[in-house]
């Protein structure tokens, strides 16, 4: 046996030392694996990353989820494939789907598991190229099924909801499994100019990241005030309830003979006096639904926040505004050009036009602060007669 | 069969969750990482939180152990949650308390939730990605290893989340943690005669700043051109063609420190990170400067804030001034925005027009 290069020497060393540490070590998982650890290595200690270039792959039965990871170092590790695993709603997953996993991960894989991404799927790295097909068409049979890479919906993926939070105005892991029962073709077929993110939150505190890391993302709310329990509120101790009403950034809670009444005008649905409450106030009755477009992350203009597009009434209705969010989007957006990229390019306004949809000032979240506008024949009429009207009092 | 995901979701949460969908009506944080729900119908249940790996790297031996705890204790299932840790729902505490002596025996602590380290999380890096910049993965262990007191132990003013990305593309999600590490190329990419191989029009339009032109050779062929003074480094190109490369990442090649990210939808909305430090070279294993001044954040937010003030919130209250006369850093110019090729702000939210 021929005494390995210097790099993997001196990674090694490097390697030792990242081993170390309470923290729970990735590492000390690899070591269990049959991943290529001394490529690893070397890239630490070249300071380089050591894997080239490899982008997706379909093959037949698989149209999305395998991601080609090519080598530059052949002699040190090998190329490795790696499938991306859908998982049910809720990132939910049985003990026996952690076995069949790991067993799958055992006979084609390196033995080691990604669970779960940032994307929220699971990963299962090293598979060989030439045994990829016989191991989707076996995946098949152990009833799971691979997707969410290239130009489709990726995963789409929402907080627990109602299955275990109390602030949620919807069944956001019914919505999911709904969303997938609509839109599978385009999840498993990528048609779009860029990939298509959707994430579901149950409520304004967005702990699935819907205004941001997602292109679609729907937010469950509600219409007018939450709901006041009067018995469990007279519960809680004087110092916060006089808190709760305090910390109101809106001023819309009042006391009311030992309990509080909340202002429907006032309330914006910030989620505070609901979380102090500790279960004496709940969600309104009469919920609506934020939809924002064009968060993202990646890409050419740098992360860009999400913008609220429309509140709608219903789950139904949220996927009707999809369809059409997604019909524009194909049909004018540039190659690999993300939603909030073609909203910078063209504007929410622009965005608005193609949408069909009248601006509103929900639309925004700040106004136009240059003077130089072109403001047209139109205009001149129209804006002075609105302005009329109101002073006028008509 | 049916096609996408397993669904429906209810074939999988555990049994004892079933009757009660939409019945909860409050939660109450135990101790770190022990979280009590209850529901209007009287029942309690338990869910309880483990640390993942920092790239959620695991060995199909500890997906197995895992397995077994989960049919034990946890009416055998488990989930994955939002920054990727493991959680564990049970129907009695006592249940709740032997779970958690097994899975800090296994090397999982248990903790987050509340006024805590809730994650700290990382992309692929040099791991398993071709695009990295540093290796998220080890700075990440390195931070967690720091901050490990703070996720079971320790108090913070308010939650913290810490995220770690390999290069800007921010896969580690981490323009929404509350301290960031971002990986980021500062050399100019070099166009190799392997351009030939990819779609040079495609690979002109991925620039964002409009620096990479078509150029026609002496031979008549045709071959990109990247403009030096209008390249910010993205590395878009790099990824889109293998012929456009990096010369020396081992030289250049770093990262930047971003704070003050949070996700909501409610009052002023999400928040992206905003750059502190504009620079740092990778220094592996031990990232003595990264780690240093993650730990000097830290420290100074926690004796600084009052308490339930995320950093953003902090920094909201004190601004930027009395952030770096506090924390002692100095401000770099490179923390400032800039004007792109058009003359737009490229404002953090996007506004720019």
């Amino acid at each position: 046996m021929s005494e390995p290069p210097e790099e993997v020497r001196k990674g090694r060393e490097i390697l030792s030392e990242v081993r170390k540490g309470p923290w729970p070590n990735f590492l000390r998982e690899a070591d269990h694996t049959r991943y290529p650890i001394d490529l690893y290595g070397a890239s630490l200690y070249l300071k380089r990353d050591l894997w080239t270039t490899g982008g997706y792959v379909s093959v037949p039965g698989a149209p999305t989820g395998i991601l080609m990871r090519v080598t530059s170092r052949p002699d040190i590790g090998e190329s490795a494939n790696v499938v991306r695993v859908l998982l049910p709603s809720g990132n939910f997953v049985t003990s026996d789907m952690l076995d069949t996993l790991a067993d799958f991960a055992d006979k084609y894989g390196v033995g080691m598991l990604h669970a779960i991404t940032t994307g929220h799927n699971v990963e299962i790295p090293g598979i060989p190229k030439d045994r990829i097909r016989e191991f989707v068409s076996a995946f098949k049979d152990a009833g799971m099924e691979i997707g969410s890479t290239g130009d489709a919906f990726r995963n789409a993926t929402a907080c627990i909801g109602q299955v275990l939070c109390e602030y949620a105005n919807t069944d956001t892991l019914d919505v999911r499994d709904k969303f997938y029962d609509r839109y599978n073709d385009y999840a498993k077929y990528p048609t779009f100019p860029h990939k298509v993110k959707l994430k579901i939150s149950g409520c304004p505190l967005d702990c699935a990241r819907a205004t941001q890391k997602a292109d679609i993302g729907i937010v469950g709310s509600w219409k007018d005030a939450p709901l006041v329990d009067k018995e469990k509120i007279k519960e809680l101790p004087a110092e916060s309830v006089e808190d709760i009403i305090r910390s109101c950034p809106t001023g819309a809670i009042r006391a009311s003979d030992g309990s509080v009444s909340i202002s429907s005008k006032d309330c914006t649905q910030c989620m505070i006096c609901l979380r102090k409450g500790n279960g004496a106030i709940t969600p309104g009755k009469r919920k609506q639904f934020l939809i924002y477009v064009g968060g993202k992350l990646r890409g050419k203009k740098g992360p860009l926040s999400s913008k609220l597009l429309a509140r709608v009434d219903s789950i139904g209705d949220a996927m009707d505004l999809m369809d059409r969010i997604v019909e524009v989007f194909t049909d004018h957006a540039a190659r690999k050009e993300r939603l909030g990229d073609l909203i910078f390019r063209i504007g929410m306004k622009g965005f608005l036009d193609l949408m069909k949809m009248k601006p509103a000032a929900l639309n925004v979240k700040d106004l136009r602060t240059n003077l130089f506008y072109a403001v047209n024949e139109d205009d001149r009429q129209r804006i002075p007669e609105e302005i009329g009207k109101i002073v006028r009092g008509e | 069969m049916i096609e996408g995901p397993p669904r429906p979701y209810a074939d999988f949460i555990p049994e004892f969750l079933k009757g009660t969908v939409g019945t909860w009506v409050s939660h109450r944080i135990l101790e770190p990482g022990i979280v009590e729900h209850t529901s209007t119908t009287g029942k309690r249940v338990y869910s309880l939180r483990a640390a993942a790996t920092p790239n959620a790297r695991y060995s199909t031996d500890t997906i197995r152990k895992i397995s077994q705890l989960a049919r034990k204790y946890a009416g055998a299932t488990m989930r994955f949650t939002q920054a990727l840790n493991m959680e564990f729902i049970t129907s009695e505490l006592d249940q709740t308390e032997d779970l958690k002596k097994e899975l800090e025996l296994l090397g999982f602590p248990v903790g987050g939730w509340g006024n805590h380290l809730w994650s700290v999380t990382s992309c692929a890096g040099y791991f398993h990605c071709a695009l990295s910049a540093t290796d998220s993965p080890s700075v990440a262990q390195k931070l967690g290893n720091e901050l490990v007191e703070y996720f079971n132990w320790q108090e913070l003013p308010a939650k913290l989340t810490v995220s770690v990305s390999g290069c800007p593309s921010s896969c580690g999600g981490s323009f929404l943690a509350d301290i960031s590490v971002n990986g980021i190329h500062t050399e100019v990419p070099v166009v190799t005669p392997d351009v030939k191989k990819c779609d040079l029009q495609g690979t002109a339009f991925t620039c964002p700043v409009g620096a990479i032109q078509l150029k026609p050779t002496p031979e008549g062929e045709r071959t990109l051109e990247i403009r030096q003074n209008l390249c910010i480094g993205c590395g878009l190109c790099v990824g889109a063609c293998g012929g456009i490369i990096f010369e020396s990442p081992e030289k250049t090649d770093g990262h930047s420190i971003a704070i003050g990210g949070r996700a909501s939808a409610s009052r002023y909305g999400t928040m992206l990170g905003r750059i502190v430090i504009p620079f740092l070279p990778n220094e592996p294993p031990h990232y003595d400067r990264t780690v240093g001044a993650v730990k000097r954040i830290v420290d100074t937010w926690k004796e600084d804030a009052k308490k339930g003030e995320r950093i953003a919130d902090w920094i909201d209250r004190i601004g930027w001034e009395k952030f770096f006369e506090r924390t002692g850093f100095p401000f770099f110019e490179q923390s400032m925005e800039y004007l792109d090729v058009r003359g737009i702000a490229t404002l953090r939210d996007g506004s720019g027009r």
